[in-house]
């Protein structure tokens, strides 16, 4: 049909890595080029070695042809990155603030512009992991306090939404009906005691 | 770091506070209603206007595309064409390609949602005013929703219906204490996030109350912050 059903209600992980392609990023330019017009944004006119904000995705594009290098966002560094990792365990009920898509970000940075990033690749790879699990567990932990009427995620990235999306809202659409049936059968006790078999 | 980049820096720090603001680019607009129209239960109301804006700016640059093209093929012999300048023209079609993608998404699932609730649309869509701004669908969509309708109900005759007592062949039977009319649940719970500075209360009924606080991300019932939405002070995620 025009929607497939495993579209509906929910985002692929590709559609959101789609939208984080247009987070704004840092690039230090390596030549100098005009300003474009876009539709969605515009990209000012770049001058070598000063400093623009861009698109991630023109970022990409322009690193990959070697006109620019890309100056890591402020999180993306062990130290921040560790501190966190230590937030997350200090405060067991809560999820440290990273930025809503620090997973897509990191991913695409570090798939395309690791000679950018100022720590070696692979620890960066195994903090994000480690940050990226802890933060799975508290969130499935989580899941005990689910209830008919509402839940609060402060704090959780877009792709972690998107993890537990599917399972919250059936649990939480049964617990509704269910949550129904008692409102109305509690209505309808009064002239009706034989309710007490079930 | 010299005293450009220090400028720079000021610049952007200052620039980025403004812009939190207010982050409506065409594309941000875009992202929102199609997430929003994803995961809400019902139809939002059609964006007749952000629409008209953004396919007005496609065919502009498409039209752009076309002369730079021309002005390659005329200038490619003498080398004044650059790669820099096709590296632009790379640019800018991706741009156009990405969103006509985030188009296709909205209207896809505008569709599927038509399909889905095709009576209750038909008969939510009987009285309202064809030229007034905020109709609910497109006009193309009002035409696509009533055709597919006739289409569909005339192979329903056709393949069984016609066998069928007449008093059972009603596709909006509403007799008989249940309705035939599928109808979007609004008390769907859905995932929103609040966007504007000042708290939010929303009732949960039965004096239960809950706050809505910049950056929150909750679950609730999607009728109890439908409101909020259509003004933009909350967003589905």
């Amino acid at each position: 049909m025009s929607l497939p059903s495993h579209l509906q209600n929910n985002l692929t992980p590709s559609e959101i890595n789609f939208m984080a392609e247009n987070e704004l990023i840092t690039i230090l330019p390596r030549y100098s080029m005009n300003k474009i017009e876009l539709i969605g944004t515009k990209v000012p006119a770049l001058r070598a070695m000063r400093r623009e904000e861009i698109p991630l995705w023109i970022a990409v594009v322009l690193k990959s042809q070697d006109k620019c290098s890309i100056v890591p966002p402020s999180w993306l560094n062990l130290t921040y990155l560790k501190e966190k990792y230590d937030e997350e365990i200090r405060k067991p009920l809560r999820f440290s603030d990273l930025p809503p898509n620090w997973l897509e970000v990191s991913k695409i940075l570090l798939a395309k512009a690791s000679d950018d990033l100022a720590d070696p690749t692979h620890q960066l790879r195994s903090i994000l992991q480690d940050l990226r699990e802890i933060r799975l567990v508290k969130s499935r932990k989580g899941l005990r306090e689910l209830n008919e009427s509402n839940i609060q995620l402060n704090g959780l990235s877009l792709l972690e939404i998107n993890e537990l999306r599917p399972f919250v809202l059936t649990v939480m659409n049964k617990l509704r009906l269910l949550h129904d049936t008692i409102a109305k059968k509690d209505s309808g006790d009064a002239d009706n005691v034989s309710d007490d078999e079930y | 770091m010299d005293i450009d980049d220090i400028l720079q820096e000021f610049e952007t720090a200052t620039s980025r506070k403004e812009t939190k603001k207010t982050p409506t680019t065409l594309y941000d607009e875009l992202v929102v209603a199609m997430v929003n129209e994803r995961m809400a239960p019902e139809l939002l109301p059609f964006k007749h206007e952000l629409l008209q804006k953004v396919l007005a700016q496609i065919s502009n640059q498409q039209q752009f595309l076309l002369d730079s093209h021309e002005y390659g093929d005329v200038n490619a012999e003498s080398g004044v064409v650059t790669g820099d300048f096709k590296l632009q023209l790379m640019i800018i079609e991706t741009d156009i390609e990405r969103i006509n993608y985030l188009i296709r998404l909205y209207l896809r699932t505008r569709l599927s949602k038509i399909d889905k609730f095709t009576i209750f649309y038909i008969n939510e869509t009987a009285d309202e005013d064809p030229d007034s701004k905020d109709r609910l669908l497109s006009s193309q969509e009002q035409k696509y929703m009533h055709q597919h309708f006739k289409i569909l109900t005339r192979l329903y005759n056709n393949c069984f219906l016609k066998r069928l007592p007449h008093t059972l062949t009603l596709l909006d039977d509403t007799s008989g204490g249940q309705s035939m009319i599928v109808e979007p649940d609004l008390n769907q719970p859905v995932f929103v996030k609040s966007i504007t500075d000042k708290p939010i209360t929303i009732s949960l009924g039965e004096d239960d109350e809950l706050d809505l606080v910049n950056d929150g991300i909750y679950v609730v019932k999607y009728k109890l912050v439908r409101d909020y939405i259509s003004i933009g002070d909350v967003v589905m995620i």
